[in-house]
């Protein structure tokens, strides 16, 4: 008995279980994970269910070039959450951070450690972000948000291993509150006359989800950024 | 009958007061195309600014699909005022150029004067919406191309993918030539009561405002009558416009606007039938 605490006990204080529950640690190897991915090129699908707006499956190609560039061509109209296809674990730890190991979760069948980063700075956008992370493989599974102004948003991965065993979405669940004022018409030829048309429940913050298939990628096959400088 | 409604129509497209309607959409339509070439995607971006601050929108909600619903929207609501200008002079006219007299003593009915002169008011609102159709839908097409149209509802706001507009925006025409179908009737049921154009034109607009502005005063009151008023169900092409489309309430509006035009055109048959013609 006397022997299993003092192994217990020298476990918990070896240095290798420290630096394994060692948020930073956690983060970077994440960060460098993150990396090997220069830059991409991808088809995705994107399909919204909010409450507010109707929109039809989209199609559409999206590049990425480190570190956090965006470039989407579409034939049709299409509608993508920000935070969702802009999402870089890069950008999200560059900032001064405060971070700190919760505990593990199970989640798509994974043991994730859970971690929260605080950001130190005053002016950054993020209040607070909760990450599900795959400690074996490096990869953000989960991301729990919350930003000034636009509120709470989770967004889930599903990956897809690429050759070279990188590792990139092939699925993205993007999850959000909807303000209902963010759709009420601007447009005074389109206000309802009568207040009282408006359904009570209209008023009320509701949930919507955006969700983005992954498809064909060609990655880090060099992506011009000629591509980029028309969308900044 | 037919011959008789072709003498009605060229007697119809004969009279300058006709082309009005033709030009002032032809000016302005072009003029509305102009603006939202130089100013459309301002416009678009303040409709859309609230979204932006979530979403990346990426494509080109600029086409001629949304300039085109845009144009009639702004437009349905005036177009009655130039029908009025012809259907109110269809009879009253005949009195004020003293012609009532010869056309009755002619082996023609009253009935078929009454349905082949509404059948040439008809044809007019027909043309005029056609011509809205063809300028707005057509020359925006041209102009701007096809594409996605962002329909912005009270509540809610809509995408039609490209494929899924035309047919909305066909079915939209043909309920406003439905709805001007109304506002003739009424015009020319004020034409029958009268010996001058005026009266039926200014009376028609005249009702045409009060129940605009009535249904548009949210009060108790208005509140009660406004399912009564003819122009409550007019703009309903905008349900063409909806997803999934409320096919109730655009066939309760259909059945309202044509039963308008029979108690109106029977009316005002009754009338001509039993005028004593003294011009």
């Amino acid at each position: 008995m006397l022997f299993r605490i003092i192994s217990l006990i020298f476990l918990l204080i070896s240095p290798d279980y420290a630096q394994n529950k060692d948020p930073e640690i956690m983060l970077e190897r994440v960060k460098e994970e993150f990396k090997k991915i220069e830059n991409y090129k991808a088809d995705i699908t994107v399909k919204v269910d909010i409450p507010f707006i109707k929109m039809p499956e989209r199609n559409a190609t999206l590049y990425f070039k480190q570190p956090d560039k965006i470039h989407i061509e579409s034939e049709g109209f299409a509608m993508l959450p920000r935070e969702g296809i802009n999402f870089s674990p890069i950008s999200l730890f560059e900032s001064e951070h405060a971070s700190f190991y919760e505990k593990e979760e199970m989640i798509k069948d994974v043991n994730a450690s859970v971690i929260k980063v605080i950001p130190l700075n005053d002016k950054s956008d993020l209040v607070l972000s909760t990450l599900w992370i795959d400690p074996i493989k490096n990869l953000i599974l989960k991301v729990e948000s919350s930003r000034k102004p636009t509120g709470t948003f989770v967004i889930e991965f599903d990956y897809n291993e690429m050759e070279g065993g990188l590792h990139l979405p092939e699925a993205i669940e993007f999850t959000f509150s909807v303000d209902p004022l963010m759709f009420h018409s601007r447009n005074p030829q389109e206000m309802k006359i009568d207040e009282n048309e408006q359904s009570e429940d209209s008023s009320k913050v509701k949930t919507g989800k955006v969700f983005i298939y992954y498809s064909n990628y060609e990655v880090n096959q060099g992506v011009p950024d000629s591509l980029f400088s028309a969308d900044k | 009958m037919l011959t008789l409604f072709k003498i009605e129509f060229l007697k119809v497209f004969r009279k300058w007061r006709t082309y009005i309607g033709f030009i002032a959409v032809g000016v302005l339509v072009p003029l509305v195309h102009l603006a939202m070439y130089l100013e459309g995607q301002n416009s678009l971006d303040f409709i859309t600014r609230n979204l932006q601050n979530s979403f990346l929108l990426v494509g080109n909600l600029l086409n001629g699909y949304w300039i085109s619903y845009i144009i009639l929207n702004v437009i349905a609501v005036h177009i009655p005022f130039l029908i009025t200008l012809v259907a109110g002079d269809l009879l009253a006219g005949e009195a004020t150029a003293g012609t009532y007299r010869l056309l009755i003593t002619r082996p023609i009915s009253r009935m078929q004067i009454v349905s082949s002169k509404f059948l040439a008011g008809f044809s007019y609102s027909a043309l005029l919406i056609l011509w809205l159709a063809i300028m707005s839908l057509g020359l925006g097409l041209m102009i701007f191309g096809t594409g996605e149209l962002l329909v912005v509802r009270s509540e809610m706001i809509i995408i039609f993918d490209k494929s899924d507009i035309l047919w909305r925006f066909l079915l939209a025409y043909g309920f406003a030539i439905l709805g001007m179908t109304v506002v003739c009737s009424l015009a020319f049921f004020f034409s029958s009561l009268v010996e001058n154009a005026i009266g039926p034109i200014i009376t028609t607009m005249a009702v045409i405002i009060i129940f605009i502005i009535i249904s548009a005063i949210d009060v108790d009151i208005f509140r009660l009558v406004k399912p009564y008023l003819f122009t409550n169900y007019i703009l309903d092409w905008r349900e063409f416009f909806n997803d999934p489309l409320d096919t109730n309430q655009i066939i309760n509006s259909v059945i309202i606007l044509v039963g308008h035009i029979i108690v109106l055109l029977g009316i005002t048959t009754l009338i001509f039938q039993k005028k004593d013609i003294l011009s």
